[in-house]
């Protein structure tokens, strides 16, 4: 085969990939889709709630050194700050979905405030509210991961 | 012996164990009769880069051929009579400070090991 | 008795030496999200490991060279520099992983972020290994990942339900809100981190150094049938314990600060340094040895003079690769990727290029031309031929795998 050919042949399959690429960014977004999205955050949001309270319980008990404390809200934070860049940049394609957000939006809000609390925490009476408010939060969040799994199945996979 | 199979490629030693470099390309002559026969081993990405050839071969043995001293511009040449034995690698039958050096490894040592502070210290 | 020192020695280097970022990563991860579900598969991992790893001691400590010296005889000069850049590409990678665990580490330990410690962990990854003795290193880091020891201790410590446990390792499947897909991603990366190819070039290569002869082969092999399980042990006890503490509260974990926490749990201030300690000296002493596994095979494939018994201006080209794969390493790191992500892809990139490493280790292993009667017998053939189809399996499912299940997002 001729070097020309073999070029053509790449051109060729770079070409195709790029418009597959080009269609598929260009379609307009799926409620399917975005309720992935939505799933994504709130069990990451849950995740660093709950991360949260194990961290901050430990401290409570004494077993942390500040350092890693530091690290472990920083991280925690992070990943819920991540999680919310996520849903700000999805558009929602339809009223179920919006509907959808707007639930879950307060949660995330909510797990960024406590966070902060129980890393800004000086003392065992404070630390322990932000337990209590991680606590209830990461439940709420539990809970409509849950129903979002529970859609996605019913509805099948996407 | 097939050269193909039992001598390309192969490490080659030399007299103390030290690795030379790998059997990169064979030459071959003809003598008297009419019978090829191995008459040196090529060392260096030049040889390597012309057998392996298509683009990247050629970008191999191009940037092989500018490093190289410009007197003996060729692959590293190593006459099969020194060649003492043929194992799972080539054993020589003389010390490798008295072959060429490869002129990457000159130039590397020259241009950026040698300006390190314990770069004549073993590990 | 000073021999059985030696090998008790080799041993224990060869326990805190296994471990590394990507099984700390996807132990804790799987552990966390799936239980212990993939009980099976470290145990498969570290079977197959231990098969190649024999081959490969066997090969450097019988011919005095190490197994990718050998490569390019017998695939050939095309075939070899595709393996090679397969090999190196994956191995660079890994280097950058365990540079960025070295960051994640430091940054537990003292709280300034893993990104300010990354181009001071290079420096000093490039200063120990141009200067430092390369047996001591090895030893000194193998011997400090022991502290990795505190996850075994905190799991029997941790009160775990070990009904439900149980019930997890012998139904291998995903639980509630996972499913097969994800399971199976996750099972093709923890089965590369067991396998993790720059373990038998270092293996191999680390034979040569230390001259092995077919004296040593008892030694190869108590490194490898005591040394690889007991460390693969360790790996999996951060399985067992992401499952115990995270698991039942349906989290997944993806920060190193998580993993250690189980430690801190069980054994407070005390547990928490060891695990930090153990990260510390797990992923340092890995990203040496991927470093080093960098140069070695690229100075193995050209034929050039290697090793750090050698002084470096005597072998200059290969400590110019070393130097560059340290660079790589830490750019990549630059490009504020996060650790455990570039660990998540180094492990599926892995998992491609198992088949590169371990059948060119087979070809090698049954050629009685370098081994003489010291060929592989019908088990290790038997086995080799078992984790060759099994690697196939996992480099040809990781991509698609990996696609369809979004890196495991679901």
């Amino acid at each position: 085969m001729k070097l020309i050919h073999r070029l053509i042949i790449a051109a060729t399959a770079l070409l195709g990939l790029w418009a597959g690429l080009a269609y598929q960014v260009s379609q307009p977004p799926a409620a399917s889709g975005y309720a992935r999205t939505v799933l994504q955050v709130a069990a990451s949001a849950h995740d660093a709630a709950t991360t949260g309270v194990l961290v901050a319980r430990q401290q409570l008990r004494d077993h942390l050194t500040d350092a890693y404390t530091t690290t472990a809200y920083d991280d925690a934070v992070r990943a819920v700050a991540g999680a919310q860049q996520k849903l700000a940049t999805a558009v929602a394609p339809d009223d179920a979905s919006a509907a959808l957000r707007d639930r879950l939006v307060p949660l995330v809000q909510d797990t960024v405030r406590d966070l902060s609390d129980a890393a800004a925490a000086r003392d065992e009476t404070t630390l322990g509210h932000a337990i209590d408010a991680l606590g209830r939060t990461s439940r709420q969040l539990n809970d409509l991961v849950a129903e979002l799994q529970a859609n996605s199945r019913r509805d099948g996979p996407p | 012996m097939l050269i193909g199979f039992d001598l390309l490629d192969r490490q080659i030693l030399d007299r103390d164990g030290e690795p030379v470099g790998k059997v990169d390309d064979v030459e071959l002559a003809v003598d008297g009769n009419g019978t090829p026969y191995v008459a040196a081993l090529l060392i260096g990405q030049q040889a390597l880069g012309d057998r392996i050839g298509g683009v990247l071969g050629r970008w191999l043995a191009g940037t092989a051929r500018r490093l190289a001293p410009a007197p003996t511009p060729g692959p590293i040449r190593i006459p099969y009579d020194l060649v003492a034995e043929v194992t799972s690698s080539v054993n020589l039958s003389v010390s490798r400070d008295l072959l060429p050096e490869p002129p990457l490894e000159s130039w590397l040592r020259d241009h950026l090991i040698n300006r390190i502070p314990g770069a004549d210290n073993a590990g | 008795m000073k021999r059985v020192l030696a090998i008790a020695l080799g041993v224990l280097t060869a326990i805190g030496g296994f471990v590394d970022i990507g099984d700390i990563v996807a132990n804790a991860e799987s552990g966390a999200r799936f239980g212990l579900s993939h009980a099976w598969v470290p145990l498969v991992g570290v079977i197959g490991i231990c098969a190649y790893a024999e081959m490969s001691g066997r090969v450097s400590a019988v011919s005095g060279r190490p197994v990718f010296d050998l490569v390019r005889e017998r695939l050939g000069p095309r075939v070899a520099l595709a393996n090679l850049a397969g090999s190196l590409l994956v191995t660079v990678l890994t280097l950058g992983a365990e540079i960025g665990g070295v960051g994640l580490a430091l940054q537990l330990a003292t709280s300034v972020g893993y990104l300010l410690w990354v181009p001071v962990v290079g420096v000093v990854l490039w200063v120990v290994l141009w200067r430092a003795k390369f047996s001591l290193l090895e030893n000194l880091f193998g011997l400090t990942g022991l502290a990795l020891v505190v996850f075994v201790i905190a799991f029997l410590h941790l009160h775990s339900d070990t009904g439900q446990l149980w019930r997890q390792a012998t139904h291998p499947g995903p639980p509630v809100g996972e499913d097969w897909g994800t399971y199976w991603f996750f099972a093709v990366a923890l089965f590369a981190s067991a396998m993790t190819p720059y373990e038998v070039f270092f293996f191999s290569s680390g034979g040569v150094e230390e001259r092995w002869s077919s004296k040593d082969l008892l030694t190869s092999r108590v490194n490898v049938f005591v040394g690889f399980p007991l460390g693969g042990l360790l790996a999996f006890a951060l399985m067992a314990t992401a499952a115990t503490v995270f698991h039942p509260l349906q989290m997944s974990v993806d920060s190193l600060s998580q993993v250690a926490l189980p430690a801190a749990v069980a054994f407070g201030k005390l547990g928490l340094a060891a695990a930090i300690l153990g990260f510390f000296a797990a992923t340092f002493g890995a990203a040496m040895e991927t470093g080093l596994s960098s140069a070695y095979t690229v100075a193995q494939y050209f034929g050039w003079a290697w090793g750090k018994f050698r002084r470096p201006n005597g072998a200059a080209r290969f400590h110019t690769v070393l130097m560059v794969s340290i660079l790589v390493g830490v750019a990549v790191l630059m490009t504020t990727i996060d650790p455990i992500q570039l660990t998540e892809y180094t492990l599926v990139f892995s998992a491609v290029a198992l088949p590169l490493t371990y059948l060119p280790i087979l070809v090698v292993a049954n050629d009685s031309g370098y081994l003489g009667r010291r060929v592989n017998g019908r088990l290790a053939n038997g086995f080799g031929l078992l984790y060759l189809v099994i690697v196939l399996a996992a480099a040809i499912a990781a991509i698609p795998l990996m696609i369809v299940t979004r890196m495991g997002g679901g």
